[in-house]
């Protein structure tokens, strides 16, 4: 609680940097569908999974040295612009997944746009209380969103079986580097670390690596109870993780997917104020302009973007593969490229010292 | 306080305000009055024709708090092509919309499964509304008799039905089979389905168990009696409590009560063969003997009690595997314990593992130990 309440004016806590960067990445997971897994849930994911959490401790790092030797890129503006709009392209990639399943799955009448407002309206009208109001909410989120996870692990420990692992490597193997690439490149809280990196009261590093190992750890527990429980189901279910949450019940308790619906509606929302307020304040490079119409105007082209997606584009096309190219450019050459030629800004470096 | 402050506070106490409200009392809403709420669906089809009923609730008879006596369903059925062509019908006669998230079981009749069952299976599979964990179950007839059996004037028949495989399957009468089960074991590549079937009794008034369904591959090939079903349970360690009768000479018919099942399954290679080990550890409680007391009874005669128990629980296991390995079911999943046991065996005979399985053999090695006399005696 004492880490909660050391936040200064605008600044955040380094646990807040935590929370914030659990939920971002555990959000993506949740939405996970046969449209971001190559070949099927089956055994070799775990392996994936395994893999994908140490590759993106290691991309992460060139963005914890940027932000530790003060060669941030978001100092550069022109380049912090084109950061910007990558957080609208997240967040408008992430809104419309969220709008995809309520209007196919959750309510099958409803227009998916629809949706794309509303998530968009709330993040917009959050983003504009500020990174510290965001900072206090997300710590009710990350407890929310672990406690729902526990417990649909547990309640389905009745139907598991340990049967379903097996063969434990079926299919081709190619699939297996192929989901490293997908889960890698669905993690893009480093540059988000990065964005934050000057609002964090202290070092946010720590809670970034933390927070990469403790969401592939949930990750990994989640789709290790998927694979037990629903073994070769798992793989023509379109949202797997919902179908888990669906079978969970212990005792009189049963129909937890109210649980999954509830705390990824949170996640979701904390992950798109949280992408609308990077893009918003990335945007440096036109000045006079308030923060609220920064705000205002990177939600309008995240939401555009996401009814694009849901409405004109075809479901299949939306594939993980979109994620790699602007992850490879602005999560891992942008900070190794940064770390080597920009030059250290001094100014920080002062104002952290005083 | 400002205006923005009151502006919210208020907003903030209309949406709680909203979201306390419920149901109970507004039967006439709009939504709740134009849609069905499907409970149960049985399946018949003959040749290419299909025949859907649907046990949905009355909804007219369950405004206001008090709850109705009786039956409060209402049987309809329809027609068609196709089980869509079917289900499309029915909304045009009953001009509702049908909905199918409250649904609780699936009835197949008995030649719906005697072919391409995933195929009359897959709109429910598909279904947005339809859920992974509504019970699937066959009739030993038409499905439809069961759905309109009255369940002893229950006031939901296919809810009890569900409690019936829940509780049967606890008891090694019954399975209980939902449709991620089914998903699973059709998209395995070894594995086989087995379903619960249940017959309706002549009057009509109840459903009672009637063995289990297998299936190899899309087609229902046969259907166990007792001793298969309480054996295949056994196997598959669903059994949670069950009681088991056998003749032990001089002692007479003596009925004990068998619990705490433990079930290990392993494969291996044996002489070039594969074989399926069953390793079964359960409890014991003698509850009657025909010819004396249990509290007089000696170790020696206990321990040969134990055995007789062990005996008949490795008979039952033996029928049920072979009764499978004979049908070429192998809903046993010993395909699957093949993977896990012996992985490079199963990687190169997979593909062809329907002509292994019938050469597969079986050992079953039962434990049990005694636990009680009877309810108020324990055993030191």
């Amino acid at each position: 609680m004492q880490a909660l309440t050391q936040a200064q004016k605008n600044k955040i806590a380094p646990i807040s940097v935590f929370f914030l960067l659990y939920i971002s990445r555990i959000v993506v997971s949740l939405t996970s569908s046969q449209l971001v897994t190559a070949g099927k849930i089956r055994t070799q994911i775990l392996i994936s999974i395994f893999i994908s959490a140490f590759v993106t401790m290691i991309i992460a790092i060139p963005a914890a040295l940027c932000s530790v030797k003060h060669k941030n890129p978001f100092d550069i503006k022109w380049l912090s612009a084109f950061y910007s709009v990558y957080f609208v392209f997240l967040a408008a990639v992430n809104i419309s997944r969220f709008s995809y399943f309520a209007s196919t799955t959750l309510n099958p009448n409803s227009q998916a746009w629809i949706f794309s407002v509303i998530v968009t309206v709330c993040a917009l009208y959050a983003a504009c209380l500020g990174i510290e109001s965001l900072a206090r909410f997300s710590a009710f989120g990350f407890f929310l969103l672990v406690i729902a996870i526990a417990a649909a692990i547990i309640c389905n420990a009745g139907n598991f079986d340990r049967l379903n692992y097996y063969p434990l490597l079926s299919g081709d193997t190619e699939n297996i580097f192929q989901n490293v690439i997908y889960m890698t490149s669905s993690s893009s809280e480093s540059v988000i670390f990065l964005c934050l990196s000057k609002r964090v009261n202290g070092s946010g590093v720590k809670p970034l690596f933390i927070s990469i190992a403790a969401v592939f750890l949930t990750i990994f527990a989640l789709f290790a109870s998927v694979i037990g429980v629903l073994g070769d189901a798992a793989s023509v279910n379109s949202f797997p993780l919902y179908t888990l949450f669906q079978l969970a019940k212990i005792g009189l308790l049963e129909r937890m997917d109210v649980f999954y619906i509830s705390f990824w509606i949170f996640g979701i929302f904390i992950k798109s104020v949280l992408l609308i307020y990077c893009a918003g304040s990335s945007l440096t490079v036109v000045k006079k302009i308030t923060p609220p119409v920064r705000y205002s105007f990177c939600a309008a082209a995240a939401l555009c973007l996401s009814v694009y997606f849901t409405e004109f584009l075809p479901v299949s096309n939306v594939r993980a593969s979109v994620y790699i190219l602007p992850y490879a450019v602005f999560c891992v050459a942008v900070p190794v490229l940064t770390l080597i030629f920009k030059k250290r800004n001094y100014g920080d470096e002062l104002v952290e010292k005083f | 306080m400002n205006l923005l402050k009151s502006f919210k506070i208020i907003l903030s106490a209309v949406l709680i305000a909203v979201s306390f409200s419920g149901c109970m009392n507004s039967a006439n809403l709009n939504d709740i009055k134009n849609i069905m709420m499907v409970e149960g669906i049985a399946i018949d089809s003959e040749n290419d024709d299909f025949s859907v009923t649907v046990q949905t609730l009355n909804t007219a008879g369950i405004s206001g708090t008090e709850l109705p006596q009786g039956n409060m369903t209402v049987n309809t059925s329809a027609q068609g092509k196709s089980v869509i062509d079917a289900v499309s019908s029915m909304s045009k006669q009953i001009s509702k919309n049908l909905f199918f998230g409250q649904n609780k079981i699936i009835i197949f009749g008995d030649k719906t499964a005697r072919s391409d069952f995933y195929k009359k299976l897959d709109y429910f599979l598909r279904s947005s509304d339809s859920r992974p964990d509504v019970a699937v179950c066959l009739s030993d007839g038409d499905a439809k008799d069961i759905i309109e059996s009255k369940e002893n004037d229950a006031h939901i028949p296919c809810e009890n039905m569900v409690y019936l495989m829940k509780n049967g399957q606890d008891a090694g009468v019954s399975a209980y089979v939902f449709t991620n089960d089914i998903m699973n074991m059709y998209y395995d590549k070894t594995s086989d389905l087995y379903l619960p079937v249940l017959k309706a009794s002549p009057s009509g008034e109840s459903v009672q168990t009637a063995g289990i369904g297998i299936f190899d591959d899309e087609r229902l090939v046969y259907v166990t009696n007792n001793d298969e079903t309480m054996g295949l349970l056994f196997l598959m360690g669903k059994i949670k409590n069950c009681s088991i009768e056998f003749n032990s000479g001089e002692l007479g018919m003596i009925s004990v009560e068998i619990s705490s099942l433990n079930v290990k399954n392993h494969t291996e290679i044996a002489d070039g063969n594969i074989v399926f080990v069953s390793d079964i550890d359960t409890q014991l409680v003698i509850n009657e003997i025909e010819n004396g007391v249990a509290n007089s009874l000696g170790k020696e005669e206990l321990d040969n009690i134990c055995r007789r128990a062990d005996n008949e629980i490795e008979d039952m296991c033996r029928q049920a595997f072979f009764a499978c390995r004979e049908n070429s079911s192998d809903c046993l999943r010993v395909g699957e314990y093949l993977a896990k046991d012996c992985p490079e065996t199963y990687k190169e005979i997979n593909e062809k593992w329907g002509d292994y399985f019938s050469s597969v053999l079986f050992q079953v090695n039962v434990d049990t130990n005694l636990k009680e006399l009877s309810d108020n005696t324990q055993l030191n």
